[in-house]
């Protein structure tokens, strides 16, 4: 049996017929084809647009950095080159406490160290942000002094060595009978340095003690 | 294209032109020898049908069961070919009428007419096949007068349920069909009457014959038939009480009127054989083809310029969007260069929340009490009594709200001892006076406390009764708490 006897229609099949077919198969695949980079260029260009935005959104919001990076920049400045960024330097700060106090003729000097804890301030003086970890150090510094102006001097010294940042928490002055200043001082070291490793403890822990004869 | 049709009677023949809505005789002669027959130049792309109307021709009509198509044609050449074994030509028409209207279908039936068809005398056709084709006419087929009106007048017949056909053959002879509930029924072929009385008698007694539903004594059930002409452009209906008999001599039905009905009709079935092509089918199916795959071709092409246009559209805006991307990009990486470079675990928020928290704690720690300003003063104040004056104690803590405090003790224990009354009141007086200079100057609020006396009776003391400082003799002299005014 011939194949034109199953399919009729293709006895009458001439060349114009398969130009025309091959072509039409041709648009059909090139119509596939443009279709399916329609979709492609399409969900590309969707992906570009989200991205474009995303971007944008970006750029506005570096933007609104930069400007809070120019007002805050000698504040980060100040802040690096009081190492508030970095780990804690103990062993600086005790040994320049120790030089300044027997630079400026004090002696007798005791100091106590604590483990740093994260600390909140008065909520009526400042609010902290939740997520910034502030962290303090608290020393309690004790040593006799001459004269007023040695304790004044001890501090302001101890401020501009750029060791480290620290807030006076309290201090007392009480004049010994051998008419000399009892010096009592607690600090605070503070820190933005989130050591995680260090787990804050609860009971206070005396690090160093210096008696200074 | 011109298409020729080739009649071949019992005695002559004729051979027809039609071009366009016309038909032309173009030869006439005798059947039985070919040779004499004239044949005008052979147009090779011309179609020619050969119409045969012989009485040898034989009819059987049998009831097949409906299948599908496929399976209803297959049947349809067995039972050919089962009923006339030898015969060359023969075909098969299904007598059931079509419904036209689309919405009035004919219900499924189970079974259906088929009118079997074939030539008994093959030889005679098949000599004037193989004439034509030696003349290399293109034999399209062969059909009969029966065919071609079980094909074409059945359609026609079924728009008109009640009626009659009724036409002329060339042989004079009058034949008549008519259908009857969706089928197709054949007359026998009757001699051209003379009178119209023979003719009336000659259709009701056919009519009568062939459905053998009117009995002859019922006149007016006959005559519900409307008589039908075959006209070359309408079918004319005819009142059976007309003058029948002028009708058909004034409108012979003769082939040339047949053609033209049929130029406006679909093809006959064909006698065809294999050899013998359905060419005008053939062209036909060609053309048909042509015009679908032209028109597909020119709507894919349609439909792929407006996808490739759109998709052009599309990457031009892709572009646009990648570029912008890209300036987007490098302005974001331009900004980010201009920012620090960031300790590690450290994010650029976190650090502005911290710059912010410590610049409010510098702000804060600047703006207390400064304890050690305020020491340094009153040391100098102390310098000035040329150590009469001693500091004893100082507290000082920090605040908790906003007012800041700090409580200052002093001693005088050498101020009276080494100084005369006058002096002691001055002095009194000085350290007051200065007191309240220095705390002007430091913006603090002095309040003094646990004096022996306040201020102003003190000052009027100075002129008349002399301080008694004996009783403030190591004694505390004054405690100060100090406010800051700036709060």
């Amino acid at each position: 049996m011939k194949i034109t006897d199953r399919y009729p229609l293709l006895s009458v099949l001439s060349l114009g017929h398969s130009i025309l077919a091959v072509l039409c198969g041709l648009l059909m695949i090139t119509g596939i084809y443009f279709f399916h980079s329609i979709y492609r260029t399409s969900e590309e260009k969707r992906q570009n647009e989200v991205h474009a935005q995303q971007l944008d959104a970006k750029i506005k919001a570096i933007l609104l950095e930069q400007k809070e990076w120019q007002k805050i920049r000698p504040t980060y400045e100040k802040m690096q080159q009081l190492a508030l960024f970095s780990p804690e330097k103990r062993l600086v700060w005790i040994e320049t406490i120790q030089q300044l106090v027997t630079h400026l003729g004090g002696h007798e000097l005791q100091y106590t160290l604590k483990p740093k804890k994260k600390i909140r301030l008065p909520s009526t003086i400042i609010k902290i942000p939740k997520k910034t970890n502030l962290y303090a150090s608290q020393m309690r510094i004790t040593f006799l002094a001459p004269h007023e102006e040695t304790f004044i001097h001890f501090v302001q010294a101890l401020r501009s060595k750029h060791i480290g940042y620290f807030i006076m928490k309290e201090y007392q002055i009480h004049r010994t009978e051998n008419r000399y200043l009892q010096i009592q001082l607690l600090l605070e070291w503070l820190s933005f340095y989130d050591d995680k490793q260090d787990k804050p403890e609860k009971q206070t822990e005396t690090i160093g003690e210096q008696q200074d004869e | 294209m011109n298409t020729f049709f080739f009649y071949l009677g019992e005695n002559t023949s004729f051979l027809y032109e039609r071009t366009g809505a016309t038909i032309q005789l173009i030869s006439t002669g005798s059947t039985r020898t070919p040779s004499q027959f004239h044949v005008p130049p052979q147009k090779a792309t011309s179609p020619l049908w050969i119409i045969t109307n012989l009485s040898s021709e034989t009819y059987e009509i049998q009831q097949l069961p409906t299948l599908k198509k496929r399976e209803q044609t297959l049947l349809v050449q067995q039972k050919l070919q089962k009923i006339f074994t030898k015969q060359h030509y023969c075909a098969a028409v299904s007598l059931q009428a079509p419904v036209f209207k689309f919405w009035q279908r004919s219900a499924p039936q189970t079974k259906q007419p088929y009118l079997f068809s074939s030539l008994m005398a093959d030889e005679l056709v098949q000599q004037w096949v193989d004439f034509f084709a030696a003349q290399q006419w293109m034999v399209m087929g062969v059909s009969t007068f029966a065919l071609l009106l079980a094909t074409e007048l059945k359609k026609i017949l079924a728009l008109h349920q009640k009626a009659c056909c009724c036409f002329r053959t060339p042989d004079d002879l009058l034949n008549m069909l008519y259908c009857y509930q969706g089928q197709l029924y054949f007359s026998r072929k009757i001699s051209m009457p003379s009178d119209e009385a023979q003719l009336t008698y000659e259709i009701q007694r056919t009519v009568q014959f062939v459905t053998n539903q009117y009995p002859i004594l019922q006149q007016d059930q006959a005559a519900q038939f409307d008589l039908y002409l075959l006209q070359p452009k309408t079918i004319r209906p005819i009142s059976p009480t007309a003058d029948i008999r002028a009708l058909l001599l004034e409108h012979p039905f003769s082939l040339e009127q047949f053609f033209c009905l049929l130029s406006v009709k679909n093809q006959p079935v064909q006698f065809a054989p294999e050899s013998l092509l359905p060419f005008k089918q053939k062209i036909f199916r060609q053309k048909r083809l042509y015009l679908w795959l032209i028109i597909m071709t020119l709507s894919l092409g349609l439909l792929n310029g407006g996808l490739f246009y759109t998709w052009q559209q599309l990457q031009a805006e892709q572009t646009l969007i990648t570029t912008k991307i890209m300036a987007q990009q490098n302005q974001f990486t331009a900004y980010q260069a201009t920012l620090p470079v960031l300790p590690a675990g450290y994010s650029s928020s976190m650090i502005i929340q911290q710059a912010h928290l410590f610049d409010h704690i510098q702000l804060l720690e600047n703006s207390h009490l400064d304890p050690l300003k305020m020491l340094y003063q009153f040391s100098h104040l102390f310098g000035q009594f040329k150590n009469q004056m001693h500091l004893k104690s100082l507290t000082w803590e920090r605040p908790t709200s906003h007012t800041p405090k700090a409580r200052l003790r002093f001693t005088a224990e050498r101020l009276a001892m080494a100084a005369t009354l006058e002096t002691e009141t001055h002095a009194i007086l000085n350290l007051m006076s200065t007191f309240e200079s220095t705390a002007k100057q430091m913006h603090l609020g002095v309040k003094t406390e646990k004096l022996p006396l306040d201020l102003h009776s003190r000052a009027e003391l100075i002129q008349d009764t002399p301080l008694d400082f004996n009783k403030l003799r190591k004694k505390r002299l004054f405690t100060v708490s100090l406010t800051d005014e700036n709060h």
